[in-house]
C-alpha cells in the first residue's frame, strides 16, 4: 500500500509541465525574434554605410568633375587653347546681330519700356 | 557528494569571476573595449569657393583622398609597402616604418601599434581606385581612404595676387583666401563610431556626431573679362619694356570697386613652392612710390577747392628755371605765364609749386591728407601699406614746392587710383573695395559689402573744372596724347618720378604712370598703369610715352567689353559731349 502510495505522489502533473513548456517556448520565440531584430539592423547598417559610400562617391565624382569642367572653361586655358589653335574665335556675322535701342535714348526710351528689337544697322 | 561540493565550488569560482568582470571592474573593461573599438572620425568641411562677379570660379575645391592606415589591422607590413609605394610616390622603407609605428599607451608597458598613421594627402581618386583594386587583389587589411581637397585655382597667374593661395593645412596665407579665411573656412565635424574586429564600422553603434560646416563662398567686384584685358597688356608691356614691375588697376569710381587688379612679375598659386618671394608681392598695395606728376592733380583741386585761382588764372612760370630755398625747379619745356588748366595740361613743374606756395604747408597737407595719402585705404587684401605724408614741422624749406609735383611723398599705386577716382565722381573720396559679398551655400547673402564713402574731398565743381584740364592732357596739347582712345574722351595725368638710390640721391631710374578715367562725362571706370625702371631709351621713359599707350589699348577693348556707347568723334575736338548721354546702362 505504501508503496503504491509513493508512486501515486510522483506522478507529472500535466497542467503546470504545459505551462511552463509555453513559457519556456514563448522565451524561446521571444529571443529568437530579439536576435532576428539585431541581425536587421546590423543589416540595415551595412545598407545605410553602403548607401552612404555611393552618395559620398557619387558626390566626389560630381566635384571631381565640375573640377575638371571649371579647369577646362578657365580664361587661362582657354586663352592657351586659342593660342595653339585648337579652337579659334570666329567673327559674328551682322544677320546674327540683334540691337536694341538705347534706352534714354529715344522719345519714350524710359527704363522698363518695351524696346524695338532688330537686326539691322539704324541709320546714322 | 564530493562531486556536489566540488561543482558547487567551481560554480561559486565561475560567477565570482563573472561578477568581477560585469561589476566591479565594469568602467576599466569598457574603457579598454572604448579604446580598442571606438574611434572619433573627423567630417571633413568644404572651404568655401571664391569667385569673380559674375560667379566664374577663381579658387575651388577638387576631391582628393588621404591615404590612412591602420596598424592594429595590418598583418602583411612588407607586402602592403610594396604595393603602396610606387602608387603613392613614396619609399619603400619610410613606408614600412610609418606602418610599423607603434606607440606606449598610458599605464602600459607594452607598446601598440598606432592605429591612425597618415600616410598621405591628397592622393587622387584614379590612384585611390587603384591601390583599393590592388588590396582587393591581394587581400590586404588596415587601410583606408579619408576624404581630403585641394585647392585649385583654374585661372593660374591670373589674378594671384588678389585671389591669394592656401597652405598645406587649407589655411588662407595671402591675398583673399587670407583676409576672407573666416568666411572661407568651414568648421570640421566629428562622429564616433564603433568597429568590428575587422575594422568594419558597427553602424547601429555610432555615437555623438556633430555636421561639419562648410565654408562661404566670397564673391569679388573684379570682372575676369576686364582682368583678361589688363592682364594681358600688362603682360606684353612687361615683355616689351621688361620693367622692375609693373601694375594695373581698374575701378569703379562711383562704388570704389576694384574691376580689375594686375602686378608683375606674378605667380602660378596652384605651384606656390616653387614660384619666388619678390613675385608674391602684391604692390599694388605693399610698394609706395613717388607719384610724380599724378599728384598734380591733388594741389590743382586744394588751391580750385581754396578759391585761390579759378581754371583761367594765370602763373608766371619763370621760362622754365625757378630758384626757390637755394634749389632751382626745372620745367620739361620754358614757359612763360600759363593758366591753371595748362598748367596741368603742360604738366609744369614751377606752375603747380607756384600754387603749392599759394596754398601754405598747412593746407597743402590737409588736402593731400583727404585725398587719402598717408592712411590706408581699407582694402580687404593683406598687407597694405599707409604710404608716408611727413606733416609740415618735418618738412624742409623746399618741401612746398616739391610735394606739389609729387615728390617727397609715398604713395601705393591703389592710393594713387583711388585719389583719381575722387576727382572722377564728383569730389567723393570711396574706400576701394575689392569684395562684393559672401554667400552661404543655399546661396543666402549673408554679409554684402556696400560702397563707403569716406569723405567729400572737392566740390562738384572743382572736380568738373579739373576734369576739363585733364580732357586736355590725353590731346595734342598736353602730355598724354598716345592715352586716347578713339570715340571717347579720356581724362587723365602722366608721371614719371625719378627713384632715389640708396644713396638718397636721385638716379637715372623712373617709375612712369599714367591714371585717368573715360568716357571723361559719366566715367565707367578709373584706370592706372605704372611701370617701375621700363627698359627703354631716357629720352622715351615718360609716363605719356610708355605707360600712355597700355591705358589706350586697355580702355579701347575695356570700352568694347562693356559694351560703352561712344560719345565723341575725336578728343582733340570741341566741347565735352552733353553729360546725358550715358555710355552703358
Amino acid at each position: 500500500m505504501a508503496q503504491n502510495k509513493f508512486r501515486h505522489e510522483n506522478q507529472v502533473k500535466a497542467g503546470p509541465a504545459l505551462w511552463w513548456l509555453l513559457i519556456g517556448g514563448l522565451v524561446g520565440v521571444a529571443a529568437l525574434y530579439y536576435v532576428q531584430l539585431k541581425n536587421n539592423i546590423h543589416a540595415s547598417g551595412a545598407r545605410v554605410k553602403s548607401l552612404e559610400k555611393e552618395l559620398a562617391d557619387l558626390v566626389t565624382q560630381d566635384e571631381v568633375v565640375r573640377a575638371k569642367i571649371a579647369l577646362l572653361s578657365s580664361r587661362a586655358v582657354l586663352q592657351k587653347r586659342l593660342d595653339e589653335g585648337f579652337i579659334r574665335l570666329a567673327p559674328i556675322t551682322d544677320d546674327r546681330l540683334v540691337r536694341l535701342e538705347p534706352a534714354g535714348s529715344g522719345v519714350r526710351g524710359g527704363r522698363g519700356e518695351l524696346r524695338a528689337v532688330s537686326n539691322r544697322e539704324q541709320a546714322p | 557528494m564530493v562531486v556536489c561540493f566540488l561543482l558547487v565550488c567551481a560554480f561559486t569560482v565561475f560567477s565570482w569571476r563573472l561578477v568581477d568582470l560585469q561589476v566591479v571592474r565594469n568602467a576599466e573593461y569598457l574603457a579598454k573595449a572604448m579604446e580598442k573599438n571606438v574611434v572619433c572620425v573627423p567630417i571633413h568641411s568644404k572651404r568655401g569657393v571664391i569667385q569673380d562677379v559674375h560667379g566664374e570660379p577663381l579658387a575651388q575645391n577638387e576631391p582628393m583622398k588621404m591615404v590612412v592606415a591602420d596598424g592594429s589591422l595590418i598583418q602583411k607590413h612588407e607586402e602592403l609597402a610594396q604595393v603602396l609605394a610606387p602608387l603613392l610616390g613614396l619609399p619603400v622603407n619610410g613606408l614600412l616604418e610609418k606602418l610599423k609605428s607603434t606607440r606606449l599607451p598610458k599605464g602600459e608597458s607594452v607598446r601598440v601599434p598606432l592605429r591612425y598613421i597618415v600616410l598621405k594627402k591628397k592622393v587622387p581618386e584614379s590612384v585611390v581606385a587603384e591601390i583599393t583594386s590592388q588590396l582587393v587583389a591581394r587581400k590586404l587589411k588596415g587601410l583606408r581612404f579619408e576624404p581630403d581637397t585641394e585647392r585649385v585655382y583654374p585661372n593660374g597667374r591670373m589674378l594671384c595676387h588678389v585671389v591669394g593661395y592656401v597652405n598645406s593645412e587649407g589655411v588662407g596665407m595671402d591675398g583673399v583666401e587670407r583676409t576672407l579665411d573666416r568666411f572661407l573656412a568651414g568648421r570640421d565635424g566629428f562622429r564616433y563610431i564603433e568597429r568590428d574586429r575587422t575594422g568594419r564600422e558597427l553602424v547601429p553603434y555610432r555615437g555623438h556626431e556633430r555636421a561639419p560646416l562648410d565654408g562661404q563662398n566670397v564673391r569679388l567686384t573684379i570682372d575676369m573679362g576686364l582682368q583678361q584685358i589688363v592682364e594681358s597688356e600688362l603682360e606684353a608691356a612687361a615683355r616689351h619694356f621688361k620693367p622692375k614691375m609693373a601694375i594695373a588697376i581698374l575701378m569703379r569710381p562711383q562704388t570704389g570697386e576694384i574691376l580689375a587688379l594686375s602686378n608683375w612679375p606674378n605667380y602660378d598659386p596652384n605651384q606656390i613652392e616653387g614660384s619666388p618671394e619678390a613675385a608674391r608681392r602684391n604692390r599694388a598695395l605693399t610698394d609706395m612710390v613717388e607719384p610724380g606728376s599724378t599728384f598734380k592733380i591733388v594741389t590743382t583741386a586744394a588751391a580750385l577747392q581754396q578759391r585761390l585761382v579759378s581754371p583761367a588764372t594765370m602763373i608766371y612760370c619763370e621760362g622754365g628755371r625757378f630758384s626757390y630755398g637755394g634749389q632751382v625747379l626745372h620745367d620739361h619745356h620754358p614757359y612763360a605765364d600759363l593758366s591753371v588748366e595748362d598748367i596741368l595740361v603742360k604738366s609744369s613743374n614751377i606752375g603747380v609749386a607756384k600754387l603749392g606756395l599759394q596754398l601754405g604747408d598747412q593746407t597743402l597737407y590737409e588736402y593731400v591728407r583727404r585725398f587719402g595719402f598717408g592712411e590706408r585705404t581699407g582694402l580687404n587684401l593683406p598687407g597694405e601699406i599707409p604710404g608716408v605724408v611727413h606733416p609740415p614741422h618735418r618738412w624742409s624749406k623746399v618741401s612746398i614746392t616739391h610735394v606739389p609735383m609729387g615728390h617727397e611723398v609715398g604713395a601705393t599705386p591703389l592710393q594713387v587710383v583711388t585719389a583719381m577716382a575722387a576727382i572722377a565722381n564728383g569730389g567723393r573720396l570711396m574706400m576701394p573695395q575689392i569684395v562684393r559679398e559672401v554667400v552661404d551655400s543655399h546661396g543666402t547673402v549673408t554679409q554684402a559689402f556696400e560702397p563707403v564713402e569716406v569723405r567729400r574731398v572737392v566740390s562738384p565743381q572743382v572736380t568738373e573744372a579739373v576734369r576739363d584740364a585733364l580732357v586736355q592732357v590725353v590731346s595734342k596739347r598736353g602730355t598724354a596724347a598716345l592715352a586716347k582712345v578713339s570715340g571717347f574722351r579720356v581724362a587723365g595725368k602722366t608721371g614719371t618720378a625719378q627713384k632715389i638710390g640708396a644713396n638718397g640721391k636721385y638716379e637715372h631710374k623712373y617709375v612712369v604712370s599714367f591714371v585717368g578715367y573715360m568716357p571723361a562725362e559719366q566715367p565707367e571706370f578709373v584706370g592706372l598703369v605704372m611701370l617701375d625702371e621700363a627698359q627703354t631709351a631716357s629720352n622715351q621713359n615718360y609716363g605719356g610715352l610708355v605707360a600712355a599707350p597700355i591705358f589706350s589699348r586697355i580702355g579701347e577693348k575695356a570700352a568694347r567689353y562693356l559694351n560703352l556707347i561712344p560719345t565723341a568723334e575725336d578728343p582733340d575736338l570741341g566741347v565735352l559731349a552733353s553729360r546725358g548721354e550715358k555710355g552703358r546702362d
